[in-house]
């Protein structure tokens, strides 16, 4: 957004400054939307001041001699079917008007269509892309283990083979599932984005302190951090949207979460994301995760977990449950508690996606409604974030007592 | 030989006075180099006596070194006046005064300027024979003599202010003053940067910085001062010299010295003072060392052997002695908040700066633990700036440069060139407009046409009434087949058939056409003759073989049009069309505590101002106290004005945006001094004269990056991309309002830029073209 030839200024770090200070505002409920007002009603508004105006001042002065009334009555009758004319003129601009907005109505409405039809249709592309996707990868899989009896190199059991590959069923279905529900990765960009200023202030994304985001499904955020020059790499096991993030040439491993973590050296990383995953896991692997997570991360570095926030009733109650593989919603308090736990310190909590206003009930000054509103439209997703300490914290979770800095 | 006068209320020998020693050495050695010199001066003997009182006689006398001086009889003043408006004027806080604004009433800043030291004369001997003197120089900036008389001999005054930021120095009558005077000389930088805060740009083409020498000491005196032994014996020690008093923030060194000792009980550094005020400030046990008045020759011994010398007052205009500590390779520390020695320590990098008690404190740690070289690093600095500005002899040189230029006469303007037959270069427009920046630069042309000899008048096919005494309605008949021709063009005329027939010399100036689709919705008939003067581009091409453009981004639509290898010739910014008071009554409005954000330029669809407005309104959630000033014209019947009102009313922002329209020179400048943000949203512009405008007042741009804007910014601008997040637009245009290191930033490199469209500039550009154009092939 910002640019500047001045080398005195870091255009970078002014724009994370500019952007910081917007949410920290937005956040404080501190700014207000900027509607544009329309040319259409700004030329009613003319139209109906203007006939006001000449009405007003069509009237004689009363002050004006009797004599003059004669000399002016004929310019007054001209007045007033000018008047007339003008009226009808904006009766016509109103009829216009509403037909215009028909109009636009309907075209935005066959727009919406066609985008929904669009997206219906990417969505099935995007399932039998995945369907293919993994069919190749089971074909090269299964000639792959052919190969190995017909050359009869001893390797795996087949039988341990055959579970992988049907494990890998599923990636599939989960990769259609999240192109329907999820929402789409310009969406899911823009609301990323609120985290950026936390990469900045860490120095994160550099080669030395690179960003692990794990479970990174589509790559939104490997793309968004890519775009802001952030060295960065995801982990997942779906194979289809491995292979998406692969095309748009993002870093990425298949590997199991833990598993990979484990494969780390100590203080390895500058910053680990997950954006919904700890919903997945059973408390047991989600504690062993924090702890490796704990331990990869660089002293000062962050961790970022999002999650659906089920103190909105209507995600813990009904959308939490859409995802066939969340095992249970996980409130706020929780896991701000698991992440201390770990041994991370300075947490802190964002409160996300609000539902739009125009779902909202009752007046607006009423204490029931507000209460409502804040169970049923509050922020549907939270963020807990972090700081692995800079001197020794020895968190239950993490069991090096070696010191940080 | 006609004399040259030096105009000063106290002259002598023996005057201990900064203004009064600066105005000997300049008589004396002027005369030295063979000019004729006179000193206009009172019979009152020096500033600390009774100014009713002749002390010495009236008459002419004449000095050893070569110059006459003229004393005249002061007038004894009467009433109580002067003494209440006195006493005010001294008492006010530095916060309560304002650039442009009067800190007293009108009635009374007349009487204080008319009274404050009065000879009559004096002034009536400098009225009556003007014509006699080859010019004058008026020191310094305050006082009766200096106020009443530049005005009455303007274009031969210089004056040489000895300017402090005090309330005084924003008296009406003094701006005026400089206002008027032919040119203004100042000691140092500083006291310019000081000169310019107060009384704007316009006094920047006509002031010069001269310096002010400092003698160099007898070098016997000092010899013996150096075998006397100081009562602080060989400790290191920090020097002070000057009065004692809290109006030169003795106390604030004295504490801030305190407060040092305390946090480093081991030091063996000294405080040392030397110079007159009543108190007797020795103390701290025996760490700080109060010596009174001391001789020249002890004061020399105490710079040489000091680690720095303090300079903590925050009204000083000059400060010799911090040219003698650097004449001796001595670093110094100067406050802060005075902007004439900060200034000046800054540029040179002779020493540091520091403002509050804590600051000082903690530039008295460093100096106490810098190793020596780095000291000397600092000294010699201050010594290479002595060695130029305060040497006498390149002091001097720099007089007679601006004094007795030879290329001037006495009315400051350039010879006129002869030329063997009067050839004339006409300029045609489709319009000549009050404030309009095209007619502006048609107008400056049409004056360096005349001085370079060439009979020049402007035509125009629509004339602004307000104008109509500068150029004639356009009519074919007012062309000769042989004149030359500069046709300006910006949107369709019926003047561009005539210019493509004309047989002559000629050439075109493209100010860019506003692209149509901006005016569809708003006015279609303009919308057709911007349609039009796009479409006669192709034939312009075919029959102007000599074309410019304002900006590259104009050249490179007259090549795409086809026109022959176009050149670049900038619209002309002259800050002296700024040299005069600013409104005063705009400049109190606006200066009432409120961040004003400010856009110059016609109330246009291309400008955007309704964006502006949208960004604005999101501004206001950050700095609730905003104001924005659009200033330009804009016909209240139009159309996209009625908009822009209705926009302003819909978002609730009548109370803070100001629809200013058209204004003159001293409102626009107003507009200008006290903006603190110039905010673009403009979405076409062929060079953007409003830009350079802000740049020249200090004023940081915040713009749209479109069309020639980038171009005309330059390097070192910040500019925005896009729009659409208005938070995030606005959230920038505020940091660039609030952050002091960001607006220096910006500010630094808008002073270089803005000098690419000069008058000197562009001369020299317009001379080439003119060449060109009557270069016997075109």
């Amino acid at each position: 957004m910002l640019e500047s030839t001045n080398p005195e200024i870091d255009v970078r770090e002014l724009m994370a400054k500019v952007r910081a200070e917007v949410q920290r505002r937005q956040a404080a409920g501190a700014l207000s939307p900027v509607p544009r007002p329309s040319l259409l009603d700004s030329l009613e508004s003319q139209v109906a001041e203007a006939i006001r105006e000449a009405r007003q001042k069509h009237k004689v002065d009363p002050r004006v001699p009797k004599f003059v009334h004669g000399l002016v009555r004929d310019q007054g009758a001209v007045n007033i079917r000018l008047i007339h004319v003008v009226e009808r003129l904006a009766e016509q601009l109103v009829v216009l008007r509403a037909g215009q907005m028909k109009m636009e109505s309907e075209m935005l409405q066959q727009r919406q269509a066609d985008q929904m039809q669009r997206q219906a249709s990417q969505n099935e592309i995007a399932t039998l892309m995945g369907e293919i996707s993994l069919q190749r990868q089971v074909m090269t899989r299964l000639l792959d283990e052919l190969k190995l009896q017909h050359a009869g190199t001893a390797g795996a059991p087949l039988a341990a083979r055959a579970s992988e590959i049907q494990r890998h069923c599923l990636d599939a279905f989960y990769s259609a599932f999240e192109s329907r529900y999820r929402g789409s990765r310009e969406e899911i960009k823009k609301r990323l984005r609120v985290y950026l200023p936390y990469v900045t202030q860490t120095d994160a994304g550099t080669v030395a302190k690179p960003i692990l985001d794990l479970g990174c499904g589509r790559g939104e955020w490997l793309e968004l951090l890519k775009e802001n020059g952030c060295a960065a790499r995801g982990v997942d096991m779906n194979i289809p949207a491995l292979a998406a993030c692969n095309e748009l040439g993002l870093q990425v491993i298949e590997s199991d979460a833990i598993a990979y973590l484990r494969s780390l050296p100590d203080r390895s990383v500058g910053m680990v994301t997950g954006f919904h995953i700890i919903e997945h896991l059973p408390l047991p692997l989600l504690l062993e995760l924090m702890s490796e997570v704990y331990r990869v991360l660089q002293a000062g570095g962050l961790v970022v977990l999002e999650s659906p926030n089920p103190a909105n009733i209507r995600v813990g109650a009904c959308s939490f449950y859409l995802d066939p593989t969340h095992r249970r919603p996980l409130p706020s308090g929780l896991t701000e508690f698991i992440v201390e736990y770990a041994g991370f310190r300075d947490l802190q909590a964002l409160f996300l996606q609000p539902v739009e206003e125009s779902s909202h009930v009752g007046p607006a000054d009423s204490p029931v409604a507000q209460r409502f509103n804040e169970c049923f439209s509050g922020p549907q997703d939270y963020a807990v974030i972090g700081t692995k300490p800079v001197t020794v914290a020895v968190g239950r979770g993490a069991d090096q007592t070696q010191a940080d800095a | 030989m006609k004399p040259f006068a030096i105009v000063i209320p106290w002259f002598g020998r023996d005057l201990r006075g900064g203004a009064e020693m600066h105005a000997w050495q300049i008589a004396s050695r002027l005369a030295a180099r063979g000019r004729v010199v006179e000193v206009l001066t009172t019979c009152c003997r020096a500033a600390q006596d009774d100014w009713n009182v002749n002390h010495l006689p009236e008459g002419v006398t004449r000095e050893p070194e070569g110059f006459s001086v003229r004393r005249f009889r002061v007038d004894k003043k009467r009433g109580k006046v002067l003494g209440r408006v006195g006493s005010r004027l001294g008492s006010l806080p530095k916060t309560a005064l304002k650039p442009g604004v009067s800190p007293v009433d009108a009635a009374d800043t007349a009487a204080f300027c008319r009274d404050f030291m009065k000879s009559r004369a004096l002034l009536r001997h400098v009225a009556r024979n003007a014509d006699s003197y080859h010019s004058f120089l008026f020191i310094p900036y305050l006082y009766g003599p200096i106020i009443n008389g530049v005005p009455l001999v303007a274009d031969k005054a210089w004056l040489l202010p000895c300017l402090h930021d005090e309330a005084y120095a924003y008296l009406p009558q003094v701006a005026a003053m400089f206002h008027q005077a032919r040119g203004i000389l100042f000691l140092s930088e500083g006291e310019f940067e000081v000169a310019v805060r107060l009384y704007g740009p316009g006094i920047v083409p006509k002031s010069v910085v001269v310096g002010g020498g400092v003698e160099i000491p007898d070098a016997a005196a000092v010899a013996v001062s150096a075998r006397r032994a100081f009562p602080f014996g060989g400790d290191p020690y920090l020097l002070c010299v000057g009065r004692k008093c809290p109006g030169k923030n003795t106390p604030l060194i004295v504490e801030a010295f305190q407060a040092f000792k305390k946090s480093h009980p081991g030091s063996k550094l000294k405080l040392v003072l030397a110079g007159p005020g009543s108190a007797d400030l020795n103390g701290l046990d025996g760490q700080v060392f109060d010596l009174g008045v001391v001789t020249e020759g002890d004061k020399l011994a105490l710079l040489d052997g000091c680690r720095a010398l303090l300079q903590p007052s925050e009204n000083e205009s000059f400060s010799r002695v911090i040219r003698e500590a650097w004449f001796r390779a001595k670093p110094v520390v100067v406050h802060r908040d005075c902007l004439a020695t900060a200034t000046t320590v800054r540029s040179c990098n002779g020493g540091w700066l520091a403002a509050a008690v804590v600051e000082w404190s903690e530039v008295f740690g460093k100096l106490d633990q810098m190793p020596p070289a780095a000291l000397e690093a600092k000294g010699a600095a201050g010594q290479r700036y002595a060695r130029d500005m305060a040497d006498w002899n390149h002091v001097m040189d720099r007089y007679e440069a601006v004094l007795f230029a030879p290329s001037t006469d006495s009315s400051g303007s350039p010879r006129r060139r002869s030329l063997p037959a009067k050839q004339a270069i006409h300029q045609i427009l489709p319009a000549l407009a009050y404030g309009d920046a095209i007619s502006n630069h048609a107008r400056w042309i049409r004056r360096q046409l005349q001085q370079m000899g060439f009979e020049s008048v402007i035509l125009a096919h629509h004339v602004d009434p307000r104008v109509a005494a500068e150029c004639r309605v356009f009519s074919p008949e007012c062309i000769k087949a042989t004149d030359g021709v500069i046709y300006h063009h910006s949107i369709g005329s019926e003047v561009t058939p005539h210019v493509v027939a004309h047989p002559g010399p000629k050439c075109l100036i493209y100010h860019n056409i506003t692209p149509a689709e901006f005016y569809e919705l708003f006015r279609p008939e303009i919308a057709r003759l911007l349609r039009q003067g796009r479409e006669a581009l192709r034939l312009l091409a075919d029959n102007f073989p000599i074309s410019v453009g304002d900006s590259e981004y104009n050249a490179s639509e007259l090549r795409e049009a086809g026109f022959a290898a176009p050149g670049i010739l900038p619209i002309c910014v002259d800050p002296s069309l700024w040299n005069l008071p600013p409104d005063a009554r705009l400049m109190d409005r606006l200066q009432r505590g409120q961040t004003n954000l400010l856009f110059v330029g016609r109330l246009s669809p291309s400008k955007k101002q309704d964006d502006l407005l949208l960004a604005f309104k999101a501004y206001l959630d950050l700095d609730p106290k905003a104001e924005l000033h659009l200033v330009g014209s804009g016909g209240e019947n139009d159309p996209y004005v009625a908009y822009l009102r209705y926009v302003a009313r819909t978002l609730g922002l009548r109370e803070r945006v100001d629809f200013a329209g058209l204004v003159n020179e001293a409102q626009l400048a107003a507009y200008y001094r006290t903006a603190r943000l110039f905010w673009s949203m403009s979405e076409h512009e062929g060079f953007c004269v409003p830009l350079v405008e802000a740049m020249w007042h200090d004023v940081p741009v915040f713009a749209y990056k479109s069309s020639a804007v980038a171009e005309t910014l330059g390097a070192g601008a910040l500019l925005f991309t896009q729009k659409e997040n208005v938070s995030e637009v606005a959230a920038a245009a505020w940091f660039l309002a609030e952050d002091a290191a960001l607006r220096a930033k910006v500010i630094a490199a808008q002073r270089q830029r803005r000098l690419f469209c000069s008058p000197a500039a562009v001369a020299v550009e317009l001379k080439q073209l003119v060449t060109r154009v009557l270069a016997p092939s075109s």
